[in-house]
C-alpha cells in the first residue's frame, strides 16, 4: 500500500533548481535508499518530505493527505528526521536527546507512557547505557545511534535520514543499516535514506532511487538498477561489478588501471 | 557553592556508571530530583541571604530589631523605615534584576546556539542605557530627585523605560538580522553585538554635551555603571512583575527551547516554527533587560556567568535550567549587592563595577574554552 506519494515535485534555491519534476510513489516497511552524486538533490528530497523545505511545484501527500496542508506540530508526529551528525547540537545527555522525539506529542509534561517510550527506543537502539552521559561524549557511531532513537521516539511513519553512515567505520555502518533496515520491518513504516556508499545500499535497500542533476535517473530493486551504464551515467566513473552470492560488490575503476587490463 | 557543586557532579557521574537496561527511567528520576533539589537548596539560600543583607548597612541593626521591623513590631520608627524603605527595595530590586539579567541571558544563549551571547555581550544593555540618557537630555524626563543618601531615583521613570526598549530593540534587530545567515558564527555576533555596544557608549559620552545641568549629568553618568540604589517601591515592583512575566513565559515555551537545543533541522522537524521562537524570546529578552537598565543602569555581565554556573549542576534541559538561572541570578546578584555595600561602608559601591570584575574574566574563559564544551 503507499504511503508516501510523490507527484511532480519541483524545488530551487534561487536560480539553482535541485529538484525537478520528481514523482515517486514508496510503500511501508520499506528501506529506501536515494543515490546520487554531490549536488544530486539527495538531502533535498529529504528535507521536502519531512516539511524542512516546501516544494515548489506539485506536491508530497502521506496517506493521502497533501504534507502542505498538515499542521507542522502535526507532521513532526508523523515524519522523524535524523540529521548528519556535523549539525551543530547543544550538549544535552543522551536520555533527554531522546525524550525531544516526544516534544510533538508533549502538552506540559512528559507521562510515564512517553518516558516508556523513550526508554524502548533507547533499548532498541542499544544506547541504555550512556543514557545520562552527554551526547558530545560519545563517538560518532553511538551520537548516530541516539538521533535514530529520537526520531523513533516520534513514533513516525516515515523516517529520513540524510547520510546517516557518513563518518561511521565499517562495522557501524553494517550495524546501523542493519538496525534501520529491522525497524521498518518491525515497526511496518518507511525509512528513506540518502547513503552514499553503493555497496552498503545494495545489501540493505529494499529499493534504490538514483537522482541526477534534480530528476529521478533510475529506480528499482539494487539489483537491477546498479549496473556499470547507470553508474556511469549518474556518478561519471567506470565500476567493475562483481558477484558475491546475493551481494553484488562494486569496485570503481580508473581508467588508467582498465588500460592495464586491456593491455 | 562550589563544593557543594563539585560534589554533586561526582555524584551525577558514579550514577551515570551502572546504568543498565531496565532501571533507566528510575535513574532518570533520581537525576532530575538533584535538579530540583539544587533548584531548592538555592532558593533557601536567597532567603537567608536576604536576611543577612537586612542586618547589613551603616545604620547597625541585629537580626531580631530586623525580624521585629519586618513584620512591623519594632518600637522604633527609624528601624522600621531603614528596613522597608531602604533596605528592603534594594533587596527585592536586587532579587527581581538578578532574575531578570539571567533569564533573559539564559535565552539568547539557548536560541542562538551561543554560549557568549548574552544581553551585555549583544549590545542590548549599552543601547538601552543609550536610550536612558537619550530620554533624560530629549524629553526632559530627568527629573532627578535624591532619595536615600548616595542613591538617585527617576520621578518619570516610564518615558526612560519606553525610550531605552526601543533602543535595544535596534540592536535586537541587527542580531535577528545576523541569525538569518545561516553561518553566522557565535563570535560574529558577539563582535557585532560589541561593535553596537561601543557605538552606543560614544552616544552616551555625546549625550553629556548636551546635558542641561549637573543633575542630568550625573544621571547619565549614573546609568553606565549599575547601582540598584536607584529604585524605589514602584520601580521595584515594575521590575518584579515584569521578571515574572517573562520569567513565567520562558517556562512556558521550555519544550520548543529543548527542542533549539538539537539544533536548526532537528528542532523544525519536530514542528518547532524555530524563526518565531528566536524573534519572540530575543523580543521578550530584550524587554526585560532594557525595562532594568532603564531603572538601575547597566549590570553587565550576570546575564552571561549566572546561565553557565547553572548550566554546570543542571545541564542544558531548559525545564529545570530556567528556574535554576532565575534563582542563581537572585542570589549572585543579592550576593553581589551586598559586598558592594559593606565592603568599604560606609562607601556603597555601584554593583555594576563588581559584576563586571566578576563577568569579564568568565567570557575570556569562554571563548577560550570554544564552543562545544559549554
Amino acid at each position: 500500500m503507499t504511503l508516501v506519494c510523490i507527484e511532480n515535485i519541483s524545488f530551487s534555491y534561487g536560480k539553482i533548481d535541485a529538484l525537478k519534476d520528481v514523482s515517486l510513489s514508496l510503500e511501508k516497511g520499506n528501506l529506501v535508499g536515494i543515490i546520487g552524486a554531490n549536488g544530486s538533490g539527495k538531502s533535498t528530497l529529504i528535507k521536502c518530505l519531512c516539511g524542512l523545505l516546501d516544494v515548489h511545484k506539485g506536491h508530497v501527500t502521506l496517506e493521502g493527505t497533501k504534507l502542505s496542508s498538515i499542521p507542522k506540530r502535526k507532521l513532526a508526529t508523523l515524519v522523524g528526521y535524523v540529521p548528519q551528525i556535523q549539525e551543530r547540537a547543544t550538549p544535552s545527555t543522551v536520555f533527554d536527546t531522546v525524550l525531544m522525539g516526544r516534544i510533538p506529542h508533549l502538552t506540559w509534561s512528559p507521562t510515564k507512557k512517553d518516558l516508556e517510550i523513550v526508554a524502548k527506543a533507547m533499548e532498541t537502539m542499544e544506547i541504555t547505557e550512556f543514557s545520562l552521559r552527554d551526547i558530545h561524549e560519545l563517538s560518532g557511531g553511538q551520537q548516530q545511534r541516539v538521533f535514530i532513537a529520537r526520531a523513533m521516539a516520534q513514533e513516525p511513519k516515515v523516517l529520513c535520514l540524510d547520510e546517516p553512515t557518513s563518518s561511521l567505520d565499517i562495522k557501524h555502518q553494517l550495524g546501523l543499516m542493519r538496525g534501520i533496515r529491522d525497524i521498518t520491518r518491525e515497526k511496518n513504516i518507511l525509512a528513506l535514506m540518502a547513503v552514499h556508499d553503493l555497496n552498503i545500499a545494495s545489501q540493505y535497500c529494499d529499493s534504490l532511487i538514483i537522482l541526477k542533476e534534480g530528476y529521478v535517473y533510475k529506480e528499482g530493486k539494487p539489483n537491477n538498477v546498479l549496473c556499470k551504464e547507470n553508474i556511469k551515467d549518474a556518478f561519471g566513473i567506470d565500476v567493475a561489478i562483481h558477484k558475491h552470492g546475493d551481494f553484488m560488490h562494486i569496485v570503481p575503476v580508473e581508467e588508467s588501471i582498465v588500460e592495464d587490463i586491456t593491455y | 557553592m562550589n563544593r557543594f557543586i563539585t560534589a554533586f557532579k561526582k555524584r551525577s557521574v558514579k550514577s551515570t556508571k551502572r546504568t543498565s537496561g531496565d532501571n533507566i527511567l528510575t535513574e532518570y528520576d533520581i537525576y532530575n530530583a538533584k535538579k530540583i533539589t539544587f533548584i531548592a537548596l538555592s532558593s533557601v539560600l536567597v532567603l537567608l541571604m536576604a536576611m543577612f543583607a537586612l542586618t547589613q548597612g551603616s545604620y547597625s541593626l541585629s537580626l531580631k530589631e530586623v525580624f521585629l521591623a519586618v513584620i512591623g513590631q519594632s518600637n522604633d520608627i527609624a528601624h522600621t523605615r531603614v528596613v522597608w524603605n531602604i533596605r528592603m527595595v534594594r533587596i527585592i530590586s536586587a532579587i527581581f534584576a538578578g532574575v531578570g539579567l539571567a533569564i533573559s541571558g539564559m535565552i539568547m544563549q539557548n536560541i542562538l546556539r551561543n554560549p557568549l551571547a548574552s544581553p551585555s555581550t549583544l549590545g542590548v544593555s549599552n543601547a538601552a542605557s543609550f536610550g536612558a540618557a537619550f530620554a533624560i537630555v530629549a524629553f526632559g524626563s530627568g527629573r532627578i530627585s535624591s532619595h536615600g543618601g548616595s542613591a538617585v531615583t527617576f520621578t518619570i521613570p516610564y518615558i526612560i523605560a519606553i525610550s531605552a526598549f526601543s533602543f535595544s530593540m535596534i540592536s535586537t534587530g541587527v542580531i535577528i538580522l545576523l541569525t538569518r545567515y545561516r553561518d553566522a558564527s557565535p563570535e560574529t555576533l558577539v563582535l557585532a553585538g560589541v561593535a553596537m555596544g561601543s557605538l552606543f557608549t560614544a552616544g552616551v559620552t555625546s549625550l553629556r554635551y548636551f546635558a542641561q545641568d549637573e543633575v542630568q549629568l550625573s544621571a547619565i553618568i549614573f546609568w553606565t555603571f549599575g547601582d540598584l540604589g536607584r529604585t524605589g517601591w514602584t520601580t521595584a515592583g515594575m521590575i518584579a512583575v515584569a521578571s515574572v512575566i517573562c520569567a513565567t513565559y520562558f517556562f512556558f515555551n521550555r519544550w520548543k527551547y529543548n527542542a533549539m537545543n538539537g539544533g536548526e533541522n532537528v528542532a523544525r522537524s519536530l514542528g518547532i516554527n524555530t524563526e518565531r521562537v528566536r524573534i519572540t524570546g530575543l523580543i521578550v529578552a530584550s524587554m526585560i533587560t532594557a525595562l532594568i537598565v532603564s531603572f538601575v543602569g547597566i549590570i553587565g555581565f550576570v546575564g552571561l556567568v549566572v546561565p553557565h554556573m547553572a548550566r554546570k549542576v543542571i545541564g542544558n534541559d531548559t525545564r529545570f535550567l530556567i528556574p535554576a538561572s532565575c534563582v542563581v541570578g537572585a542570589l549572585l546578584l543579592l550576593v553581589s549587592d551586598t559586598v558592594a555595600r559593606t565592603l568599604i561602608s560606609p562607601i556603597v559601591l555601584p554593583v555594576g563595577i563588581l559584576t563586571s570584575f566578576l563577568g569579564a574574566p568568565m567570557f575570556i574563559y569562554l571563548i577560550l574554552k570554544g564552543r562545544n564544551n559549554w
